[in-house]
């Protein structure tokens, strides 16, 4: 299914199918099998909201030694795809993610530490010394751009087995950033599931969605003209120059609590990040994809095609819900920064999502039953 | 004056400093207490006035959750517990400790044959459950039935099925009121077997029971792990906000807390 030619009725089975594929769907099991909630520090799980199946961009502890009054944020970033396709976007890209997810948690972007974790082959082999160099200016570049300092870090090479006919195969360079944030009011942590009807939903930060190396087109297929934005074509997005002042302004919005529900753009884009929100908080929601139009700096016109708009993979995005209220306040923190409503909440038991050509709509229970492979009980 | 609590502690229990945290926001002193100290007469019982048998995977869970914990409580200290719980003093066990109170007999006492096995699902499993505490003889749940207040907490267990063979047993233990708390579903309504309001398949929805006398109280979720921060309802209202995952209500913390209270407003007037 090529994105341009598909049309609307595609792109929602596409995003049911998106929820499904592994690097998504639910993990929620696997987690339960493991005590997160030992110490009774625990705000916020991996798996939370509602009915508990709502995956969060982060976990935060608040320990009792601190009175419960001050939190941490423990995040990742990570993205085999990324690393087999570009291993320096993927390591700017793991860095980003890792601290995009501790900021969606609650986090202070200026108070964030960061490991590396470098999983590749033979160092002997020469693409993989590349791929390794690649990846460590990545990570050099992004931890100075985002001023996060890196307190510890590990490596594991030769990682490699045999292939079909005995041939020494290397795994794809792996690199996996981990985070520590400081949470300064872990009550104030929002979590991602949506919360109330008639919010208004903002995507904040530069929207440059790139589909080359993307779950979609690990499952689905891109062709060569259709993996990068309007503004390029490469497969991995690339370094999000305003992400570290986007991320000030949203931990800015957070600590007047104007943010009701916040979740990153990661694996599925967009469209994945909503259907996410809308499961975690059993919450209906529209989202208009004719507002990205020229999101990405380009001349004229429809810059982006639904599908790379739902679908594209991009650095330093965030979704956040905001009570009508408190957007005047939201949309001013902003006010020199890329931040577009998009969308809404709403009291249907759907998630709408308008493309400008007649859009499609999936129910609760289908984005729930995609993603868990369980039926929806609410 | 704050009474003194016992936390026992062995080998691989892990919230003995939950426990601590919570009994300090009720009002009790307490001290973490490995079972070697009393064992080499280090420390005593009758110095404290409320015992607490904390989570964790004592021993390991070698032979069964609880099982060599329980063989401690029922052979080295077997004539200290007796004299501590015919002294009326409350004791609480809560998961591994519940296990270790129903393997060494104590609870729930009597004639009852009754077990904790392995969950039904059949795996460890930590998650979020409300609980309802029907009229018993309990002095941990009095004071939730009296302020209307009801529990949600975690819990974090593979073996936390109440069974009991008998259905003669089962009646007992309600007609005794010793089904102190029960698991309920996300209107509060006793969840009826149904998965995952009644998290491990335990019969009755049996979540917590009590001996005859009311104060000894075993339960397997853990309260102690509500009794601080939650994250604001961001708009949601508790009406709308019910589900079975983490519970954002203050009630519910309360009512935590309210069950640590309960027991050590006991103790102090002993």
């Amino acid at each position: 299914m090529a994105i341009s030619r598909s049309n609307d009725a595609d792109l929602g089975d596409a995003l049911l199918a998106l929820l499904a594929h592994p690097a998504i769907a639910s993990k929620e099991e696997t987690v339960r099998r493991y005590d997160h909630e030992v110490q009774g520090a625990t705000v916020l799980r991996p798996y939370d909201g509602l009915f508990a199946d709502g995956p969060q961009d982060a976990a935060v502890l608040a320990p009792r030694e601190c009175g419960g009054r001050t939190g941490f944020a423990l995040s990742n970033g990570f993205n085999p795809r990324y690393g087999a396709a570009d291993p320096h976007n993927a390591a700017v890209s793991a860095v980003d993610e890792a601290i995009r997810n501790a900021v969606a948690v609650g986090a202070d972007p200026d108070r964030i530490a960061l490991l590396d974790n470098f999983c590749l082959g033979d160092p002997k082999r020469p693409e993989t010394m590349w791929a390794l160099l690649e990846a460590a200016r990545g990570c050099y570049e992004e931890a100075l751009a985002q001023a996060a300092p890196y307190i510890s870090g590990k490596d594991s090479f030769n990682n490699e087995y045999q292939g079909p006919g005995g041939l020494q195969m290397s795994i794809p360079p792996s690199l996996l950033i981990s985070a520590i944030g400081i949470v300064p009011d872990p009550a104030a942590v929002p979590g991602s599931d949506l919360k109330a009807q008639g919010d208004s939903l903002y995507l904040v930060g530069d929207f440059e969605p790139r589909l080359g190396a993307s779950v979609y087109a690990d499952r689905f297929g891109v062709p060569e003209a259709e993996r990068g934005a309007a503004s390029g074509r490469e497969a991995v997005p690339s370094s999000s120059p305003r992400a570290h002042e986007t991320y000030r302004a949203l931990h800015g919005a957070m600590r007047a609590g104007l943010v009701r529900a916040c979740h990153d753009l990661s694996d599925g884009g967009l469209g994945v990040a909503i259907a996410e929100m809308c499961i975690g908080g059993r919450m209906g929601a529209s989202v208009d994809l004719t507002a990205l139009a020229g999101a990405v700096p380009q001349a004229g016109g429809w810059a982006i095609p639904p599908g790379l708009a739902l679908f594209g993979e991009t650095n330093g995005c965030l979704l956040v819900e905001v009570a009508a209220p408190n957007k005047a306040a939201f949309e001013e923190g902003f006010a020199a920064l890329p931040c577009r409503l998009v969308g809404e909440t709403r009291a249907g038991r759907s998630l709408r999502v308008e493309t400008g050509g007649g859009g499609f709509a999936l129910s609760l229970d289908a984005l729930v039953e995609s993603f868990s492979g369980k039926r929806s009980e609410r | 004056m704050r009474p003194k609590a016992l936390l026992l502690h062995a080998a691989g229990t892990n919230r003995d400093e939950d426990a601590a945290a919570a009994l300090a926001l009720a009002g009790a002193e307490s001290e973490i207490v490995h079972l070697s100290l009393l064992k080499a007469k280090e420390r005593r019982w009758e110095d404290y006035r409320l015992l607490v048998i904390p989570g964790g995977f004592s021993y390991a869970d070698a032979l069964g959750a609880g099982r060599l914990l329980a063989l401690d409580l029922a052979s080295y200290f077997a004539d200290e517990i007796a004299a501590f719980v015919a002294a009326g003093k409350p004791v609480i066990g809560i998961c591994n400790g519940f296990q270790a109170l129903v393997k060494a007999g104590i609870l729930p006492g009597g004639k009852v044959k009754a077990t904790l096995t392995h969950n039904e699902e059949g795996t460890f499993e930590c998650r979020w459950v409300r609980l309802g505490s029907p009229a018993s003889v309990s002095v941990g749940t009095r004071g939730l039935r009296e302020r209307g207040l009801a529990l949600a907490c975690p819990i974090a267990h593979g073996e936390g099925r109440f069974f009991v063979e008998d259905k003669a047993d089962l009646e007992a233990l309600e007609a005794k009121g010793q089904v102190a708390l029960v698991y309920a579903d996300a209107e509060g309504r006793t969840a009826g077997g149904a998965y995952p309001a009644n998290p491990n398949g335990s019969l009755a929805d049996i979540a917590g029971i009590c001996n005859e006398a009311g104060n000894v109280l075993g339960l397997m979720p853990h309260p102690e792990n509500n009794v601080l921060t939650r994250p604001r309802l961001w708009g949601r209202s508790l009406e709308t906000s019910r589900g079975w995952g983490p519970s954002r209500d203050p009630s519910a913390t309360e009512a935590c807390l309210e069950l640590w209270k309960s027991g050590v407003s006991y103790a102090a007037q002993l």
